[in-house]
């Protein structure tokens, strides 16, 4: 940068000194509203590429048996029934439920010893013995010896062994795994019933090809679920949230013509000094320089300000906020372990959606005052 | 030299109008090396431990929302009921209504004319 460009910078800075708290509101509303934008776009991104890589890590297709009165438990021969249409490579009996502690709902799940063997768990975590349990990290224990009371079908006393490491929360926080005959017991299951079918298939894209087959296979009614199905529910609630917040933007867009509308009135407000540097010499190239170098140092740091506050909402050590407000969580809300790497788009996208207006209207307005007569612009400004 | 160097003014405001730039070129650059380590993230950290667990557990819902809430209940979300048995169902691919099926409709009739 050329000395003159320095010198012009510093002096506009300067200029921005002699009104120390317009400059400041302008620039924390500026770090608001692009911290609120900023902060909704990166949490919707980052939560649905999270929840989709998960999901992809889950059953292809779930059978549940279905009745007026709601679902019905399937028998272990049941698999074999699945396992017969061409095209499905796995059938997975799931023991799962959901019921009370005294201060939660929990989620329970039978251990599947053939499942945490094939996995490359963490060395520290072993299936649960009969009265054991491993169990998430947000999961309550009224009891100080460790001892969990569960409240399904049955009444179980159950000791936690262990729990799950905080960093996969998001599928294991109010989760409590149980030995398969504890976790039968206390849904109400018979030794030889489980809760649904979880089925892999050779290629996942043709999963709801193989409903026709499946439904024809199993003599009784049931309900079909894909991953696919899972992953739009998913986004159908995210797109929820993120359309109630879009209503933001409509407060947003008049709080940044508001803002446009002051910058481009205290300049208006300076015209008898800007008449006064034309007078001593300066041209109307200086003072829309001198203009947009004002606009640009007070704009470019706010708006950097409010994406670095939104990344830091979203990703930082604080962000217990979004279980808390968005998710419904009375208890403390997981540490949600989010997927980066989107913040480049959304940071140029935040960033120029709120600069250009700004600059724009600041240009427009020094224009005007660029292309005046100095003679005017020191009787009008006086 | 230096003794015909002046003081700063007290009304000077350009020494300080310094700091004010330096301020906003750090914000901005704090901003660029935030995106940076975002992008680093992105490309070298997946984490795949809960994608290991997630896979153990065998579950089709994640932890976003408390247990026991409608968003978590993954039996109500819109999937395939088969409704042969249970016309009190929902039909997701209803076939063919047996009134407008000729066939069925020409041996009804012939059945009862």
């Amino acid at each position: 940068m050329t000395s003159n460009g320095l010198a012009r910078i510093l002096w506009a800075a300067r200029e921005l000194r002699a009104h120390p708290g317009s400059t400041l509101a302008v620039m924390a509303a500026l770090v608001l509203l692009t911290a609120l934008l900023a902060g909704g776009l990166l949490l919707s991104q980052a939560l649905t590429a999270t929840t989709a890589r998960l999901l992809d890590q889950g059953p292809d297709l779930v059978v549940r048996r279905v009745s007026p009165v709601g679902w019905q438990p399937v028998q272990v021969q049941d698999a074999a029934l699945a396992l017969a249409v061409p095209g499905i490579t796995a059938a997975r009996l799931r023991i799962w439920g959901t019921v009370k502690t005294p201060d939660q709902t929990v989620t329970v799940v039978a251990a599947d010893d053939a499942a945490m063997r094939r996995m490359a768990l963490p060395q520290t975590l072993h299936p649960p013995a009969p009265g054991e349990a491993i169990a998430g990290q947000g999961v309550i224990l009224s009891e100080t010896d460790g001892r969990l009371a569960l409240q399904g079908a049955t009444a179980l006393m159950t000791r936690v062994a262990q729990r799950f490491p905080s960093n996969s929360d998001l599928a294991t926080y109010d989760v409590v795994m149980l030995h398969p005959r504890d976790a039968r017991t206390l849904l109400g299951l018979a030794p030889v019933q489980a809760s649904d079918l979880a089925l892999s298939v050779f290629h996942p894209e043709e999963a709801a090809a193989l409903m026709p087959d499946l439904i024809r296979a199993f003599p009784w009614p049931v309900h079909i679920s894909t991953r696919l199905d899972t992953r739009k529910a998913y986004a159908a609630a995210f797109g929820r949230r993120g359309g109630l917040g879009s209503l933001l933007y409509l407060p947003a867009a008049l709080a940044l013509v508001l803002l446009a509308a002051a910058v481009i009135r205290q300049q208006m407000g300076d015209r008898a000094r800007m008449g006064l540097l034309k007078a001593l010499g300066w041209t109307g190239r200086d003072i829309l320089a001198l203009q947009m170098a004002k606009a640009l140092l007070v704009s470019l740091p706010a708006v950097a300000a409010g994406l670095v506050t939104a990344y830091g909402l979203v990703y930082g050590p604080t962000q217990s906020w979004v279980g808390r407000l968005l998710l419904g969580w009375q208890t403390t809300p997981p540490r949600l372990q989010l997927d980066a790497g989107y913040a480049a788009p959304i940071f140029l996208e935040v960033g120029g959606m709120l600069l250009v207006p700004f600059l724009a209207a600041v240009l427009a307005a020094s224009l005007g005052l660029a292309s005046s007569d100095p003679q005017d612009l020191l009787n009008r400004g006086g | 030299m230096a003794a015909d160097r002046q003081p700063a003014q007290p009304s000077d405001r350009l020494r300080s109008a310094g700091w004010l730039v330096g301020a906003a070129v750090a914000m901005v650059m704090v901003c660029l090396i935030t995106v940076a380590l975002d992008g680093i993230r992105g490309v070298l950290s997946r984490p795949e431990a809960d994608a290991a667990l997630y896979r153990t557990i065998g579950l089709n819902e994640l932890a976003l929302v408390p247990a026991g809430q409608l968003a978590r209940r993954t039996e109500v979300i819109p999937g395939f009921t088969d409704g042969r048995y249970l016309p009190t169902l929902p039909r997701g691919n209803p076939g063919v209504v047996p009134l407008m099926d000729a066939d069925r409709l020409a041996a009804s009739r012939k059945a009862d004319p």
